[in-house]
């Protein structure tokens, strides 16, 4: 046990080395030093970047394992420590200040390592679990390739949903010589300490510290993070690659400092090849962010858009060539109005059911109500780009949720039941992580709004 | 910026933290619990537990998995023959051992097709019923489950 979770760490050594290399290339750090002390940023760029790349070799029937993730690391390592060069770090500049949020990080520090030891031992069991995801991880490390029954043959189920959750547990069972059903979903937690470590790294010069920490360490103790993740399931993963996202754009909206779009690109791309709810989470950002944007900012933000979507086009095609339909619903009739009038009594529950999810206190305690507080405080603030922004992708989003129920060829009650409380994760999650974006203290005149 | 705005945007920020840590509070002590009975839970489980624990939940038993799974291997093409029967609210009895079976016998997989197949498994199903030539075939004891070669994994 001890030698497969050491291969495991070993593995996210690797990936962390990846994504510290390609720091620099992303604009997110400009120096040896910001190599090091942006490593938690770096740890999450990394597990993206593995995740896409197996993802998308997994098409062509070409592994990442012992040979080729660590020849990406190097290659990574080298390419970022010659970018950056001898370039001078800015000076750090230690602040008393920084205590406090940085002793909320060590709580939420310990609720991680807490759950560490408990996913260590937890079997994955949930049903979507081991039948979706699962099935689709170990047959991508049996098999070696997407090319196989488990994802071309409608016997197998969810063969729409994309491969960034099998292809990152493909690669750990690869290094721990099997696929283990204890200790696999320690990479989905991996994951959640990339989240975090990433967030604060991102975002702490665009945000209050302290309400950066706190709002991370609220996230992370609601009941369904926990409860969610242990699952095995894609709903949390995709909600912390949407929330870095949005997040990132809104930040860019506010100041474009350098990294930030990059930044965006990269994990809404994530987001998008690790469930099919990401790709929507991810087409309204970027429609939100391009109408509130301004017309001299519309370019970068396209080449952002641009860059997610091409890291999407291989699943894609793939999913074109091979012919793969969504079984429980036709995207097309969200433009067809006749059938849209046929099914408009599934419109009604569904509304209720997803409000009535988002507003259990039990599931995500106060962080709904936290994101309408911050949405508010941007208002008072006369921020009303950034709340535009906001309210503008959490509204649109729950839309696009809410039309996913309306076309479901799915009977409704059981569909809800299933889903409703997994679908709504990434907008609390997102939602949450865009408050402290939309409540930065600015010492310096503020950029002109709307 | 005026020291007035500063002091607006501190007290807007200050709320949404107050807001954040109530948060914290409400369930971090729940969650704190739970991660721990988890552990407690399942720390003493041994790696066949572990394996098992899928098929326990479901519930299907694990030891017939595992003698299916010992005559199966990578390149087969399992057909399943099982007794149409009711299982539960979320499915049937074959729907259940073929979604188990996908499951568990990785890295061999399923298909429908009996002249795709390399291998029927029989659970409470008499193969004599299907009309193929098997090569070999292994019984569990005096019970009807049945693994049956039709031909060498592909």
């Amino acid at each position: 046990l001890t030698a497969r979770i050491l291969a495991m760490l070993g593995a996210n050594v690797l990936m962390l080395g990846v994504g510290v290399g390609l720091l620099p290339a992303l604009r997110m750090a400009a120096s040896r030093r910001e190599l090091l002390t942006k490593a938690p940023l770096g740890y999450a760029v990394g597990l993206s970047v593995t995740g896409i790349v197996a993802a998308t070799l997994a098409l062509v029937g070409v592994t990442v394992g012992w040979i080729v993730l660590p020849l990406m690391a190097i290659a990574s390592l080298a390419y970022g420590v010659r970018a950056v060069g001898r370039a001078a770090a800015p000076a750090w500049r230690w602040n008393v200040r920084d205590l406090a949020p940085l002793a909320v990080l060590a709580v939420a520090g310990v609720y991680l390592g807490a759950m560490a030891r408990s996913f260590a031992v937890l079997p994955i069991w949930g049903s979507d679990g081991w039948a979706i995801w699962g099935t689709r991880a170990k047959a991508l490390y049996d098999l070696g390739t997407a090319n196989a029954a488990p994802f071309t043959d409608p016997i197998y189920p969810a063969l729409q949903h994309p491969l960034w959750v099998p292809a990152m547990e493909a690669v750990d069972a690869r290094f721990m010589g099997r696929y283990d059903v204890a200790l696999i979903d320690l990479q989905l937690l991996g994951l959640a300490i990339a989240f975090v470590g990433g967030a604060w790294v991102l975002l702490r010069e665009h945000a209050p510290p302290f309400l950066l920490a706190s709002t991370l360490l609220a996230i992370i103790t609601t009941t369904t993070f926990y409860n969610q993740l242990q699952t095995n399931f894609a709903d949390v993963p995709v909600a912390m690659f949407v929330a870095l996202g949005v997040a990132s754009l809104a930040a860019w909206l506010r100041t474009p400092a350098p990294g930030l779009l990059p930044a965006a690109a990269l994990f809404l791309g994530a987001g998008a090849l690790t469930k099919n709810e990401g790709e929507m989470f991810a087409l309204v950002a970027y429609l939100t962010a391009a109408a509130v944007a301004g017309r001299d900012r519309l370019r970068p933000l396209a080449l952002a858009a641009l860059a997610s979507f091409a890291i999407d086009l291989p699943w894609r095609i793939w999913i074109k060539v091979n012919d793969i339909r969504i079984a429980e619903y036709s995207i097309s009739n969200l433009l067809d109005p006749h059938y849209l009038a046929d099914h408009s009594d599934r419109v009604g529950p569904s509304a209720r059911e997803l409000v009535y999810q988002l507003t259990r206190l039990g599931a995500f305690s106060y962080v709904v109500i936290f994101v309408l507080v911050g949405i508010a405080g941007a208002l008072v603030l006369r921020r009303f780009r950034l709340a535009l922004f906001a309210a503008g992708w959490l509204v649109l989003s729950f839309g696009g949720l809410l039309g996913i129920y309306w076309i479901s060829t799915n009977p409704l009650r059981g569909h809800l039941f299933n889903s409703s409380d997994r679908t709504i994760i990434s907008l609390v999650i997102g939602g949450a992580l865009l408050v402290p974006v939309l409540l930065r203290v600015e010492r310096e005149p503020e950029p002109v709004e709307l | 910026v005026r020291p007035s705005r500063i002091t607006l945007q501190r007290a807007v920020a200050g709320a949404a933290t107050v807001v954040a840590l109530l948060s914290v509070l409400h369930t971090g002590g729940h969650v704190w619990r739970r991660i721990g009975d988890d552990y407690r839970n399942y720390s003493g489980y041994t790696d066949e537990q572990r394996r098992h624990a899928v098929l326990d939940v479901i519930p299907l038993p694990a030891d017939i998995f595992d003698f299916y799974k010992a005559y199966t291997e990578r390149g087969d093409r399992i057909y399943f023959q099982v007794m149409p029967s009711g299982f539960g609210s979320w499915a049937d009895l074959p729907t259940a051992v073929a979604t188990a079976g996908r499951w568990y016998l990785l890295p061999a997989v399923q298909t429908t097709n009996l002249d795709d197949a390399t291998v029927v498994i029989s659970y409470h199903a008499d193969p004599a019923q299907l009309p193929v030539h098997y090569l070999t075939q292994v019984r569990a004891g005096l019970q009807p489950i049945v693994v049956s070669r039709i031909r060498p994994p592909a």
